[in-house]
């Protein structure tokens, strides 16, 4: 009777330290919160740059953004640049009037990818507003491949992410599923050993 | 062959026993499992064909394959480490007081307990991949980067590991019988289920660890209550004696279950719902695709209640009494239903609020 009762404190007292332990880090799940230019909104003049605010800070890593025109034809210009909780890329210049669609996706703090489209339209025929190429270089990180911290070196319109040193990982993979099969076959031989011996 | 010819001819078991020991088709119910995996399923791809994000103009978005493919193989998982958790607590549940009558029962439960851990670790990889194929859609999956980077994928890796470490003290126990310590196995397999929540939703919320911890208690509590019932209805629902000790003390078990599970669910979903920037509470529950999941699976916990109370107090005085019962049909029935809760979780992990 006692040892049941030291069991029935120890047992929730260690659950309660792993869980701990393993709780540690905050994550969270992004939620856009606004744009630059807003979802339906009407537009005189294209803007230099789009913005999208996130209620968290954004992970540099894995954001894309993109920017299609009335033509069907891209008019996002440079690197998709992370500041805090914005996310932003400049617009290229010559930039027609019509129906616009800002597409994007990032990965929220606990790893699961944001999707969504913000539309606008644009009345008037003309130029960007501002200097567009302000909008790529600038105080923000700019999102460039994990693993090589210095930004720039990556040329316009490359992934965001590109595969790191990842060969070791896929020896790793093969080795722990081939270790899973060997289990298997180990198992399913004591099996048929014990069934032919019952 | 030599050796199990050689090993055949000594023993000579009474025909009464070896009757009892044999396994046929009809004595290894599979309605259980394929009750729990069908719903399962089912629930799972209508939930994500519900809650796909759509395509954004000019984003590269992972293919149907991953978009559907993760969400089965978290079921998988899920399923798998539920099963193998619940069979390494029934030699618990059936206690060892009468080895001779529940050691053939306990020897498979350890046999399938690896089997499922093997699936799970197979599961956990397959979903390693899959989850860092939709972070780089049109690109070779970077599982590095993914594990690095993403604390889901550490889950994932660490998870990994303890079905690995499952399946090799399952070998054991195989080997060397009720030897192997029965707390042992349900520990590790219990650890193993802790990581699988951090790849889930989590709030940025100031009691952050307090719905931390509350999930990973849902999580525990729903696999040892699912799999505690899934090891008895495989298991034991053709032996009245051996059933008529141990669901009394799984019938315990799953009171407790059903209360933490709920409680700790009810609040995580809340707390999501609250935290999420935009949406007002109580009409996010019917205007956020997450809100209506959250709503599926609480209406899904109330019929699995009354499933569970079914068989508590209209089934269990005639199991005691060891009488002849529906118990194996209800048994299937409340696990189906259990299964579509765990389709709609997986859904419910991966679903944006908005």
């Amino acid at each position: 009777m006692r040892r049941a009762a030291i069991r029935a404190l120890v047992v929730p007292l260690a659950v309660c330290a792993a869980l701990l332990l393993l709780t540690a880090p905050a994550r969270a799940h992004n939620v856009l919160t606004g744009s630059d230019p807003k979802d339906g909104a009407t537009l005189a003049a294209m803007p230099a740059r789009v913005t999208l605010t996130f209620d968290q800070p954004v992970r540099p890593d894995f954001a894309r953004m993109a920017v299609t025109g009335p033509d069907g034809a891209r008019y996002e210009q440079g690197e998709v640049a992370v500041n805090g909780t914005t996310v932003f890329i400049g617009v290229r210049s010559p930039a027609p009037a019509g129906a616009y669609s800002i597409g994007y996706r990032i990965v929220s703090n606990d790893g699961h990818p944001i999707t969504g489209t913000i539309d606008f339209t644009v009345t008037g025929d003309g130029t960007v507003t501002g200097d567009g190429a302000a909008a790529t270089g600038g105080p923000p990180v700019t999102a460039s491949p994990p693993g090589t911290p210095p930004p720039g070196a990556a040329p316009p319109g490359a992934p965001v992410s590109k595969s790191g040193g990842g060969g070791w990982v896929w020896v790793l993979l093969t080795m722990t599923a081939s270790l899973l099969a060997l289990c298997a076959y180990v198992l399913v031989r004591h099996d048929h050993r014990q069934r032919s011996a019952a | 062959m030599t050796s199990t010819t050689v090993r055949r001819t000594p023993p000579d078991p009474t025909p009464l026993e070896r009757t009892s020991e044999r396994t046929s088709p009809a004595d290894r119910p599979r309605f259980p499992i394929a009750g729990l995996i069908t719903a399962g399923l089912l629930a799972a791809v209508i939930a994500t064909w519900l809650t796909l994000p759509g395509r954004a103009p000019g984003i590269p978005m992972p293919s149907l394959a991953v978009d559907y493919g993760l969400p089965i193989v978290r079921l998988v998982l899920d399923l798998a480490a539920t099963a193998a958790l619940g069979l390494s607590l029934l030699p618990k549940l059936l206690g060892f007081d009468d080895p001779e009558r529940t050691e053939p029962v306990a020897a498979r439960a350890r046999h399938w307990a690896v089997l499922a851990s093997l699936v799970w670790g197979a599961a956990a990889l397959v979903s390693t991949v899959l989850s860092a194929a939709e972070l780089t859609p049109g690109q070779m999956p970077d599982i590095a980067t993914y594990v690095a980077r993403i604390p889901s994928g550490r889950g994932l890796i660490i998870s990994t590991s303890f079905a690995l470490l499952s399946a090799a003290v399952g070998m054991l126990a195989v080997r060397f019988g009720e030897k192997v310590p029965a707390e042992l196995r349900v520990l590790v397999a219990g650890f193993g289920l802790l990581p699988l929540p951090v790849t889930g939703h989590a709030s940025n919320w100031y009691w952050h660890d307090l719905s931390m911890v509350a999930m990973e208690l849902h999580v525990i509590g729903a696999s040892a209550w699912t799999g505690g019932l899934v090891a008895l209805a495989v298991l034991l629902v053709r032996r009245r004696d051996l059933l008529a000790a141990t669901l009394p003390r799984f019938s315990r078990l799953a009171t407790y279950a059903l209360i933490i599970v709920s409680l700790s669910g009810i609040f995580n979903g809340v707390v999501v719902l609250l935290l999420t920037p935009g949406e007002s509470f109580p009409g996010s529950l019917l205007t956020t695709r997450y809100g209506w999941l959250i709503v599926a699976k609480t209406v899904l916990s109330g019929i699995i209640a009354l499933l569970g109370a079914n068989i508590r107090w209209r089934l269990m005085p005639a199991i005691e009494r060891r009488s002849r019962t529906a118990f194996a049909a209800w048994a299937v029935f409340e696990l189906t239903i259990m299964g579509l809760a765990y389709g709609v979780a997986v859904v419910i992990t991966r679903t944006p609020v908005i």
